[in-house]
């Protein structure tokens, strides 16, 4: 009975148990719940019992199991068996089983009571345990399992030297060909050499502790193949004189930490030698002795290293047969060498990420003729190919970016018709398009011309496409002088086009575009004219940036239908009436519609619906009405910008429910997004197309755009409103706040005496209220206060000692007449300065030689107080008037 | 003895008959099976479109045993998920009480497994 693969729900029938005759019984990968029943043990004819991917099933015990004599398969994976302590035992019972997969079942350790001697189950081939929490001491009773080939123990909770654990497993007659012991991170010690398994093909050591260098002789098993040692503490390649590896094909010593120069092996000691990964080390050069060569090696991989100089003379007497050479991310420099261009086989070069610079041209490429991947991506190369030059090779993929393949369009391209992905960004270009261009490739999935310029228009219409996966076309023209109106687009997921001059409306847009548009970026150009309330079929969107362009008219009501938007920008248009529902825009995490005209109240649904919200900036429009208290719900939210508006009522005592900024551990998230992720043959993933939002902030005083840091920074934004009220005290919980601006509104009452508490504060901006009272003494520890402004209030007193505050200048005091103390020129009365140390003496003489000020310093403090005596006689709404005045009067004095 | 004896012949004629009997739907579906297999199509969607007519030992993916006619096996693999029998796993297919096999291996079926399998 096969019923696996579908999505049976409910508990798994006890009946079952009565068809004595099952051979197979296979119910996995269904959502079946409950207990695994144990009348199965009757099926006393069973050969095959599959539960895999069972992720609700869980078993008491397996005694049942015991009784399946005829049982040669076993699948329970992501069964929960962490109840079934007898597991172990009662498998073992099992006579003639052949596979056993118990992958990630949670099973515990044993102890050692529960486990008889284990005398049956030798029948064993492959067990697999991946993904529990079984420690060392297992491993003893694996011993007698003479048929086993392969163990599979890999993210356990193993331990100890890694010569002990494999000393256990040693028994007399063992035929064990592959182990996988990777991603046991207790595990540690140095690397023995395999001496006890004659047979062993491949052993994973991936993500343990081992350290040290290689052992001299590390294995001699004819059959040894396969040495993945990714993610170790190696520290020293000690491979070239005694070390022998004469079968190995496959070696991955990534991510570890290897270091100093390494110097390529001896053609005895690695003949056969196919793959070799030493990515992510720190290896500083490679050197190659005369009689090193690897003849059958066909991959190499030195990437993310900190490979320096020239590039390594590569021989092709020596790599004849290298197919795929990465040296990405280093700091290699100086010019491509003349020898990379006979390496005939090579498919792939990968050389991004390094300092390289110099000509490219036609004796590099000529024998290149299998190329199929060309990535110099971030280097300084310059490509100098005549365009009658016959290129070798069919390009499928070219990087370029920040090469020179400029001024003119490069022509040589055009014999390029294969390719399927084109990153030619920042690139020198200063052109139009050439018309054959767009007949050049009908399967160019990724296009990124940004960064050039560009000019003239887009074609009127793009040929149609014919490519594998429209999942992954992404074109990307931002940051040129393109003009024109926009053409109806090819099937895409990405469409950037930001910073350009593009002119013309939107209103056909929805039409001629793609319904799998995940991410449109069309910001900084010069669209005019309404939005269709169209965009309902964009059911796949995530990022929409519209800022920055002249779109005017009503926002449509179909944003609201867009499930899984993360990100709307429309700010700085002149969109107009109330912000439509997006109560239905669950993922919304970034929402900007700053700058238009925006009326009616700060929308109450914000808060009810949207808990994903991170940024939230509605500034500088006409909205009105109190600050919802509903936005107190939304916990991840760090950026809050309501200012400019025409709110009235008083701030929400709630804001200190904001779990984003009331709590310094909450964890950031980046607003980083890759537009495109290419998973190569080698499970490589080439992530490009990758952007971060941006969004203009104001902090310190200065209006600034945070793209890469957006996601750290926290800001509470309500300036110039008319909010009313005191400083709710509550606000000094948000000790994760960053910057807060509450100027310009007609706040009144005391700054909160615990302000000292927001010690992440670097902006502080209370200034045009009429807050009143003494400066709290905490003041002094907000350490990080970089900018603070609290100008025109009626504060009193001595501004508090720290250096923070009185590194300030004076005009972040100024307009509050009763303050006191420096950095103010005005001292607080009683106290007196004794001229004793020598840097006082200097102070006051420096002071003395500037009698006028002191003198008008006087004069001033007299003037403010009978204005102030004055002011508090008159209403408040002749306040300004005086504060006017007194300002007048406080400069001319200086 | 006498008594055993009889009983023997009787029980040996009612095997003989019964024997007879199932021949005569040789190679002929059992209406109650594919009364069964309608009910089953029925529940749900897929691509069953081949399950029409009165021979429903012909029918993509099931076959009969030879000497009763009684459906013995139900194999309806799915090789793509996105292809595959769509709906409830309905009890109807407890009505094929001769199942030998069944593999409906990667289809897109929910419900219960009915009880009267067992």
């Amino acid at each position: 009975m096969n019923l696996g693969s579908n999505d049976l729900e409910g508990k798994i029938p006890k009946c079952l148990g009565s068809l004595g005759n099952l051979i197979e019984l296979n119910l996995g990968g269904n959502k079946l719940v409950g207990v695994l029943p144990s009348s199965l043990g009757n099926l006393s004819n069973l050969q095959t019992l599959d539960f895999r991917f069972s992720y609700f099933l869980t078993a008491k015990d397996l005694e049942w199991i015991s009784h399946l004599s005829n049982l040669r398969y076993l699948d329970l994976s992501f069964v929960n068996l962490t109840l079934a302590v007898d597991w172990l035992s009662s498998i073992s019972r099992i006579p003639s089983l052949f596979e056993l997969h118990l992958y990630k079942c949670g099973l515990h350790q044993v102890t050692p009571k529960s486990i008889p001697h284990l005398n049956t189950s030798i029948t064993l081939k492959s067990l697999s345990l991946s993904y529990n929490e079984i420690q060392s001491s297992i491993l003893k009773y694996f011993r007698n399992m003479s048929q086993l080939q392969e163990l599979q123990l890999n993210t356990n909770k193993l331990s100890g030297k890694l010569s002990d654990n494999i000393q256990q497993l040693c028994s007399t007659n063992n035929g064990l060909k592959k182990l996988d012991l990777s991603n046991n991170p207790f595990i540690g010690g140095p690397l023995p050499d395999f001496a006890c398994f004659s047979l062993l093909e491949s052993i994973s050591l991936q993500n343990t502790n081992i350290v040290g260098s290689f052992p001299k002789s590390l294995v001699h098993m004819p059959s040894f193949a396969s040495l993945p040692l990714s993610q170790n503490h190696l520290n020293v390649v000690d491979i070239i004189d005694d070390t022998s590896l004469p079968n190995i094909q496959y070696l991955d010593l990534s991510f570890n930490q290897l270091n100093g120069s390494l110097t390529l092996f001896e053609i005895a000691k690695l003949a056969l030698l196919e793959s070799l990964d030493l990515s992510h080390n720190q290896l500083s050069g490679v050197d190659i002795i005369d009689d090193a060569s690897l003849p059958t090696i066909h991959f190499l991989d030195l990437s993310f290293n900190q490979l320096n100089g020239s590039l390594p003379l590569l021989e092709i007497t020596k790599l004849a047969s290298l197919e795929t050479i990465d040296l990405s991310h280093n700091h290699l420099s100086g010019p491509l060498p003349h020898t990379i261009g006979q390496f005939s086989s090579l498919k792939k070069l990968l050389l991004s990420s390094n300092k390289l610079n110099g000509v490219v041209n036609e004796t590099h490429l000529s024998k290149l003729s299998q190329l199929e991947i060309l990535d110099v991506n971030h280097n300084s190369l310059s490509f100098n190919l005549s365009s009658d030059w016959v290129q070798p090779f069919k390009l499928e993929r070219l990087y370029a970016s920040s090469c020179t393949l400029g001024p003119k369009f490069p022509v040589w391209l055009k014999q390029q018709g294969k390719l399927v992905n084109l990153e030619i960004s920042n690139s020198g270009i200063s052109d139009s398009f050439p018309k054959w261009f767009w007949n050049l490739s009908s399967s160019l999935e990724y296009l990124n011309v940004s960064h050039n310029n560009l000019y003239g228009p887009l074609p009127k219409s793009f040929p149609r496409m014919q490519v594998k996966a429209f999942d992954h076309v992404v074109w990307d023209f931002s940051f040129n002088n393109l003009n024109g109106s926009l053409p109806p687009f090819p099937k895409l997921v990405s469409l950037f086009l930001s910073n350009n001059m593009f002119t013309g409306s939107l209103s056909s847009f929805c039409t001629s575009s793609s319904p799998n548009l995940i991410y449109l970026d069309l910001s900084s150009n010069f669209l005019v004219g309404k939005l269709s309330d169209c965009w309902g079929k964009f059911q796949k969107l995530k990022v929409l940036n519209l800022e920055k362009n002249n779109l005017s008219g009503r926002v449509p009501n179909s944003f609201g239908t867009l499930k899984q938007i993360e990100s709307l920008q429309l700010n700085n248009n002149n969109f107009f009436g109330e912000i439509p529902s997006l109560i239905l825009c669950r993922n919304l995490k970034l929402i900007d519609v700053g700058d238009n005209n925006l009326q009616g109240m700060v929308p109450m649904w914000i808060g009810h619906h949207l808990h994903q919200l991170i940024v939230l900036r509605l500034q500088a429009n006409k909205l009105q009405g109190n600050i919802p208290t509903s936005m107190c719900h939304l916990s991840f939210l760090q950026v809050l910008d309501l200012s400019k508006n025409n709110i009235t009522g008083e701030i929400p005592q709630c804001f200190s429910h904001i779990v984003a900024l009331s709590n310094l551990t909450f964890p950031r998230k980046v607003f980083h997004y890759i537009s495109l992720r290419i998973f190569d043959t080698n499970n490589d993933v080439f992530e490009i197309g990758s952007f971060n939002h941006k969004v203009v902030l104001g902090l310190k005083g200065l209006d600034r755009e945070y793209g890469k840091n957006l996601g750290l920074m926290t800001t509470i934004d309500l300036s110039c409103n008319h909010l009313t009220g005191e400083i709710p005290r509550s606000i000094t919980k948000l000790v994760a706040l960053v910057g807060l601006n509450l100027s310009g509104n007609h706040l009144t009452g005391l700054i909160p005496n615990n302000i000292g508490h927001m010690k992440m504060l670097e902006s502080l901006d209370l200034s045009r209220n009429h807050l009143y009272g003494k400066m709290p003494t905490s003041f002094s520890s907000l350490t990080f206060l970089g900018y603070m402004n609290l100008s025109f209030n009626n504060l009193e007193g001595k501004i508090p000692l720290g250096t923070q505050l009185q590194s300030f200048d004076p005009s972040s005091y100024v307009g509050n007449n009763r303050l006191c103390g420096p950095p103010l020129i005005n001292l607080c009365p009683g106290v007196v300065i004794s001229p004793t140390s020598n840097h006082d003496k200097h102070v006051i003489t420096s002071e003395e030689e500037d009698k006028l000020i002191t003198f008008g310093f006087y004069v001033s403090l007299v003037i403010g107080f009978f204005c102030w005596i004055l002011g508090s006689l008159w209403n408040s709404s002749d306040k300004n008037i005086m504060e006017t005045c007194l300002f007048q009067i406080f400069q001319q004095v200086e | 003895m006498k008594q055993f004896s009889f009983l023997f012949c009787v029980v040996s004629i009612l095997c003989i008959s019964l024997v007879c009997a199932e021949n005569f739907h040789l190679k002929k579906c059992v209406e109650t099976e594919r009364q069964a297999l309608l009910m089953f199509k029925e529940s749900g969607n897929g691509s069953l479109s081949s399950w029409k007519g009165e021979e429903c030992c012909k029918w993509k993916g099931i076959s009969c045993d030879n000497l009763t006619g009684h459906v013995s096996s139900l194999h309806l693999p799915a090789l793509d998920y996105s292809k595959g029998l769509q709906g409830k796993l309905d009890s109807s297919i407890c009505e094929l009480q001769y199942l030998i096999s069944i593999n409906l291996n990667n289809n897109n079926l929910h419900g219960k497994i009915p009880k009267c399998i067992g």
